[in-house]
């Protein structure tokens, strides 16, 4: 199921899931918090903004499974809900991210010469830079909101896809089988896009996995400052920010926006990491 | 609870702490124990002791320990000596003020008329440049004239009945006018008042050391040696300290532990309610809905203020419907014009003719603000008016607020001021600054605001200040809510306490047992 390196010239490279615990295990983690998240609207007992002044800050209890926050909201349906945009976050900008870093990356890495040093030099520049402070100051400069936020990890994470798959192309560009293609009079596009991109993909694959853990941290981190999801809109990094504020008096509100992003976050990693495992030779060839 | 609120909050009005239960720690023993030292968590920098200059309620603290003020505020929220023993009114733009005698600066030079001149012409020279923040709190003075050694003569522009209340706070404290010409725009970190203590030592985030003045004109007083205020900005941090016994008394405790520290065995709460009031501003331009009067009445029944005074400020401090803090003379308890009513509101709003209504609300990150703005919004929604919060820094909040472009506001608040005119000329008078900012003007609440400023007795400008709040409530400029409280925890070994509604604490009263 997660074939997509078609075209690649080795053989027996089937991707057989089952076989690795470490992505088994990280895909049932991503599995329950997205289906926790896409159930949400038949699972969650209030609605998410369902304001209840007479049950402020309420203990966990059979009403309120997690208790409820600090403006009587059920911090359980709050949790569905903020999964929702959280996950969606996170893959978002991970797709943004590789729809824009790849093409960089394949570009950079087949041309060469000036235009890959450029490209590299400006890459580079951008990850010279902390990548959580890079990400607030871009959310800052466009302005508050998730979309804003999503936009600014998406920056930050092209670098890392552009630098994999340029490294990928440089070391595939020069195999028999693109030399072929070459000697046949191939065109350009259609040598990296039918024969060196197939070839690099594995790796982008891995990282995008790893990505979204890394994006769903900075959009948690981003709308902990308030800089990312706006009021009543519920994210996880939103709710451990309101949580924050109660942590010695109604520690359940940090805690379990925290435990979800934690579970989602090495639900990806594990799973990115089990992915190298099966996608990456030189692991395997260890392994 | 409640009723402990209220018995505390009695407590704080009357002072007579007493009869009060387990050593509570505003009471006054017999015996003074002198000596000893205080320290007191705050939660910002002081950052000046130039009262001209200083503006967070933390440096006025600390000017107001370092200086006297000209006036004071007396349990009653009226006006009672200071530097002035008495004063006088010829007529309704003349006061003639009698000044304390044999008082002396930190530095030895000698208080009189002339000190008090100086330092009102320094307050309004031009000499602070963009650092002249009291400037507006005197602008109706014409002339100050030295009549004799203690004796001043103020001239008004205009009549001007609240004239001498600025003089309470920062705007009236008097420093030494040969520090002053020593130090210039150094006094900040030099100051030399006549007031109970000297600035000893100031470590900018870190400590301000305060130390004993022994040639204090009040004999007896202070009877601390030192007392040094530790800025510590985290609410919880504060606390800890307060817990721990590294500090005594710690500053705005928060709200959402309020009913917890309530009752604690080791930690005395006291609570100061009309340290501020809470209103949502609507802005008055075309360009913002606000500028339909119909759907600006239509919030006044439509919000919910008892899920806001829940929510926001956890059950404390008071519902409010007027800009008339308690604890002023001008207050009435049972102003309430206005009680939950959607379908009213909703009629309003059909009134307006706006149709669907979408506003941006700009919000600073302030916890109470946010729980606030959430419950307005979800009131609104029920109006069919959709408000999209968007969180902003406090400078871009101010700066959208004076660009005149702030669509709502949803963290309107004015702190306490010992008279209301201080702020509702501000916000209400065509020619005051908020006012200006939300485009709002109406002849007839200038002339109330004239009679109320032009008026000799309080009980004119009780009646005087009813019309305001009625106008103002009918115009719905400002969407009035609630009365905040201060609170402040205490050590038990604090005595001596007294809990002003401003919230700055009269150091010089202070003891501790034990």
């Amino acid at each position: 199921m997660i074939a997509l390196a078609g075209g690649r010239p080795r053989a027996g490279r089937a991707l057989r899931m089952p076989g690795d615990a470490l992505a088994r295990a990280g895909l049932a983690l991503v599995v329950v918090s997205v289906g926790m998240a896409v159930l949400a609207p038949l699972l969650a007992p209030f609605g998410p903004d369902a304001i209840d002044y007479r049950a402020m800050l309420q203990g966990p209890s059979p009403a309120h499974l997690l208790g409820t926050d600090d403006l009587g909201r059920d911090v359980f349906t709050r949790l569905l809900y903020g999964g929702r945009l959280s996950l969606g976050v996170g893959v978002a900008s991970v797709v943004l991210a590789v729809v824009a870093g790849v093409p960089i990356g394949l570009l950079s890495g087949y041309l060469g010469g000036i235009a890959d040093e450029i490209l590299m030099r400006v890459i580079d520049s951008v990850m010279a830079m902390p990548p959580l402070v890079l990400a607030l100051t871009i959310t800052a400069v466009l302005g508050p909101g998730l979309a804003n936020a999503m936009l600014a990890i998406a920056i930050v994470a092209v670098p890392a896809f552009t630098r994999l798959v340029r490294g990928q192309v440089l070391s595939v560009k020069h195999e028999d089988y693109v030399m072929a293609a070459q000697s046949v009079g191939a065109r350009p596009s259609r040598l990296v896009l039918r024969h060196i991109l197939p070839n690099a993909i594995n790796p982008v694959i891995v990282q995008a996995a790893l990505g979204v853990g890394f994006a769903m941290i900075t959009e948690s981190s981003v709308s902990f400052i308030g800089l990312g999801a706006q009021p009543p809109t519920a994210t996880w990094g939103s709710m451990v920010q309101v949580g924050f504020q109660y942590l010695e008096t109604a520690p359940w509100l940090a805690l379990a926006p925290a435990v979800m992003i934690f579970l989602a976050v090495l639900g990806f990693t594990m799973l990115g990491e089990g992915l190298r495992g099966l996608l990456d030779p030189a692991v395997r060839a260890r392994g | 609870m409640t009723g402990r609120r209220q018995f505390l909050a009695t407590l704080a009005a009357a002072g007579a702490a007493t009869a009060a239960p387990r050593g509570w720690a505003q009471g006054t023993p017999a015996i003074v124990k002198p000596g000893g030292t205080l320290a007191v968590a705050i939660f910002a920098d002081p950052l000046s002791f130039d009262p001209h200059i200083a503006a967070n309620v933390q440096g006025r603290a600390a000017c107001r320990a370092i200086h006297d003020a000209l006036f004071t505020v007396d349990r009653q929220g009226r006006l009672a000596p200071g530097l002035v023993v008495s004063w006088t009114q010829p007529d309704n733009r003349t006061f003639v003020l009698k000044l304390r005698e044999g008082v002396q600066f930190h530095d030895g030079t000698p208080f009189d008329a002339e000190s008090v001149r100086y330092n009102l012409e320094r307050i309004r020279s031009g000499k602070l440049g963009a650092n002249a923040i009291r400037a507006g709190e005197i602008r109706a003075l014409d002339t100050c004239t030295v009549v004799d050694a203690a004796t001043v003569k103020f001239a008004l522009r205009y009549p001007f009945a609240a004239f001498l209340f600025p003089l309470t706070d920062v705007a009236g404290c008097i420093g030494s006018p040969t520090a002053f010409e020593k130090w210039g725009l150094d006094y900040s970190l030099h100051p030399a008042g006549t007031g109970p203590f000297k600035l000893a030592e100031y470590m900018k985030d870190a400590r301000t050391v305060l130390e004993r003045n022994g040639a204090y004109w009040n004999a007896g007083k202070p009877h601390l040696d030192r007392v040094i205020l530790r800025p510590i900005p985290t609410d919880s941090t504060r606390l800890a300290e307060l817990r721990s016994g590294g500090v005594q008394i710690a500053e705005a405790m928060p709200l959402q532990d309020v009913h917890r520290l309530r009752d604690s065995k080791d930690i005395v709460l006291s609570e100061r309610i009309g340290f501020r009031w809470e209103y949502f501003g609507f802005n008055l331009h075309d360009a913002y809905p606000g500028k339909s009067k119909p759907f600006r009445q239509a919030f006044q029944w439509a919000i919910d203020r008892e899920a806001l005074h829940q929510v926001a400020y956890f059950g404390t401090g008071a519902i409010g419907y007027d800009g008339i803090l308690p604890g002023s003379p001008f207050a009435d308890p049972g102003y309430a014009p206005f009680h939950r009513d959607l379908d009213r509101a909703k009629r309003l709003i059909d009134q307006s003719g706006l149709g669907r209504v979408s506003i941006q609300a700009p919000l600073q990150p302030d916890p109470v603000k946010q729980r606030a703005a959430q419950v307005f919004q979800a009131n609104a929604a029920e109006l069919g008016v959709s408000i999209a919060i968007q969180q902003v820094d406090s400078a871009g909040y101010a700066a959208t607020l004076s660009a005149g472009t702030l669509p709502i506001d949803l963290q309107g608040w004015w702190g306490y001021r010992p008279d209301p005119d201080q702020y509702l000329a501000i916000l209400l008078n065509s020619i005051g600054s908020y006012a200006k900012y939300n485009a709002y003007s109406n002849p007839a609440m200038d002339a109330l605001i004239q009679g109320e400023e032009s008026a000799l007795t309080e009980a004119d400008r009780r009646k005087d200040f009813r019309q305001v709040a009625d106008l103002m409530n009918e115009d719905a400029v400002y969407v009035p809510w609630h009365y905040s409280s201060d609170f402040k925890g205490l050590s038990p070994a604090v005595r001596g306490f007294y809990h002003p509604q401003d919230g700055i604490i009269a150091f010089q009263d202070l003891t501790l047992q034990g």
